[in-house]
């Protein structure tokens, strides 16, 4: 195979020129200030033959969503922040049928309002579904720019193999920043065939997308069905980075952007003798409990790094079995810690 | 998984009230599911007109409803065509994008009381602004809705949509006898033609009683005491 070129762009492109390659066909999406890039390189996929509607809020964008994914289109809509929580309810009607979709999240700090800071505040909404009953949404999380363009492309064979909505948490820096990355090939085949959808119909049955289950035991029967699948995802798309945990005193456990900066501190502590290693999750959900188990078994502290309050602590502590070994080091409100700032608190857990 | 498991069309269902007037073909595009709609109510005259239209137009096999709550939820156990459940007030813009994605389906909403006056009234106004090529059928209620009556005024939805540029075609229909639901007929030929004929948004409003609880009794309940 001939060696893919890198090209230097933003994270913002490179996550929708990933989307239209892997076949994305309508994109639904409401201008944002957080994810405005995303919402503007995206009009390219007219180009493409592609549908672009700019929806007059995000709850209607996610339903615009909703409807074409059930018609059977590869779909994609982005949001930021405090954003997020106008798409729930979509999200949660589109896991509830089994409605495929793709959602990309600029993470921004703000209770309310969308700032322009990063932040990793949507971790718990996300990774505990955000909507109602029972539902699940694959998370995915990079921390860099080819990283982004990686996980959207594969975002959308995830959300169609699964059935499931795919979101796809890219915090305020990585859509921002600019580094050398390889697109992925444009895909070849067409995405595949989509019997359970609707639209014009010759030899089927009609088919009902919907997530209301009225008659007695039927809710239950659905909710059991959906636990069994996010069973199967989490035993299948559990994603991660660990780097140089064999050894390490103290594991750094850190996703998005904050990986880097920790990936960073571990290579500076290194140099000054201290055993430092980093588990960075690329799957927030399904959270890659048994791989953190394993590589952290050896380490005498797990330092847990966010920019939140401490959103993944307890996922880390329950999969690594042993809570007192598990710390916490965040900044919040769009502050990012530098490398020397993580390295001075790993610094208090080692010998 | 192909959609929910339905029963299939019956060739000896249920047939249609046959008016004195004239004989009516055999139902096919009814399920042979039970019905679930208040006594009353007007539901089940207008989802049969819907039937009607989309069987005399031949539009069932390329049909999709989207039906967001309450009684509208109930289209899908009786018309044997697509749908797709949509959230509160939200059924304009999922069909909006079902439309997007497969151009060649015929795609309505169905939507009772306050759906489309109160909670997705600006859905509807957005569909109508982007001229979506859509049918988006409203039941004004006259009485109560299953959630119960709302005390809070609602917007003159049809005069509303009426009013915004990209509306092609907007109608208002109070069935309350055979007459009225012949004109409800018409009137969804005409909205479904617009659709198919790709002029853009159609619109229609349909008054019907709306849910009346049992147990209310008509009559003066209570005078003025004389001075």
């Amino acid at each position: 195979m001939a060696p893919r070129n890198k090209v230097l762009m933003p994270g913002s492109r490179a996550i929708v020129e990933a989307a239209i390659r892997a076949g994305c066909s309508h994109y639904f999406g409401y201008p944002e200030l957080g994810q405005s890039r995303i919402y503007d390189y995206m009009a390219r996929i007219s180009a493409d033959a592609g549908t672009y509607v700019e929806a007059e809020n995000d709850a209607a964008a996610i339903a615009m969503a909703q409807g074409a994914a059930s018609a059977g289109a590869r779909v994609m809509t982005s949001v930021s922040g405090p954003g997020l929580g106008q798409m729930h309810e979509g999200l949660s009607y589109m896991a509830g049928a089994e409605v495929p979709c793709v959602v990309l999240s600029v993470g921004q700090s703000g209770y309310s309002l969308v700032g322009v800071l990063p932040s990793q505040a949507d971790y718990s909404g996300a990774t505990r579904g955000g909507g109602h009953e029972s539902n699940r949404l694959v998370v995915l999380s990079p921390s860099s720019v080819q990283e982004a363009a990686d996980l959207t492309f594969e975002a959308f064979d995830i959300a169609d193999r699964h059935r499931s909505p795919v979101l796809i948490l890219a915090d305020a820096i990585v859509s921002s920043m600019m580094e050398p990355a390889c697109l992925p090939q444009k895909r070849k085949k067409a995405p595949p065939e989509k019997s359970w959808a609707v639209g014009e119909r010759r030899d089927r049955r009609s088919n009902l997308i919907t997530s209301l289950f009225l008659e007695p035991g039927a809710l239950e029967q659905q909710t059991w069905k959906l636990h069994e699948k996010y069973r199967e995802i989490a035993a299948s798309e559990a994603r991660f980075e660990e780097y140089r945990c064999k050894d390490a005193q103290v594991v750094l456990v850190a996703f998005g952007i904050v990986g880097r900066v920790a990936r960073t501190a571990v290579d500076k502590g290194r140099k000054r003798g201290l055993k430092l290693g980093l588990f960075r999750p690329v799957s927030l959900w399904p959270f890659p409990a048994e791989a953190i188990a394993q590589h952290t078994r050896k380490a005498k502290a797990i330092l847990v790094v966010e920019l939140n309050t401490g959103q993944m602590v307890d996922d880390v502590s329950l999969a690594t079995g042993r809570p007192e070994r598990v710390h916490f080091y965040g900044r919040t409100g769009g502050s990012l810690p530098s490398s020397f700032e993580i390295l001075h608190e790993a610094l208090k857990w080692t010998e | 998984m192909d959609g929910v498991n339905r029963q299939n069309p019956s060739e000896s269902g249920p047939q249609a009230p046959s008016p004195a007037s004239r004989a009516r073909p055999k139902v096919t595009s009814l399920t042979a599911q039970e019905l679930h709609v208040c006594p009353g109510g007007g539901h089940a005259p207008v989802e049969g007109a819907v039937r009607d239209v989309l069987r005399d137009m031949e539009l069932a096999s390329r049909a999709v409803g989207v039906a967001p709550v309450a009684c509208a939820l109930v289209l899908f156990e009786s018309l044997d065509v697509d749908f797709v459940a949509a959230p509160p007030g939200r059924a304009p813009a999922v069909a909006a994008g079902v439309k997007r994605a497969r151009p060649g389906s015929v795609v309505f909403t169905f939507q009772g009381g306050p759906d489309a006056e109160s909670t997705g009234t600006g859905d509807v106004l957005h569909a109508a602004a982007r001229g979506e090529p859509i049918t988006v059928i409203h039941l004004a209620l006259a009485g109560d809705s299953p959630r119960g009556k709302r005390h809070a005024p609602s917007p003159p939805l049809a005069e509303l949509v009426a009013a915004v540029e990209g509306a092609a075609h907007v109608e208002r229909v109070a069935v309350s006898d055979q007459d009225g639901l012949e004109e409800l007929r018409i009137a969804l030929r005409r909205a479904f033609s617009v659709q198919t004929e790709r002029k853009g948004f159609s619109f229609v409003e349909v008054t019907t009683p709306g849910w009346v609880r049992r147990g209310r009794r008509a009559g003066c309940l209570k005078e003025p005491e004389a001075s």
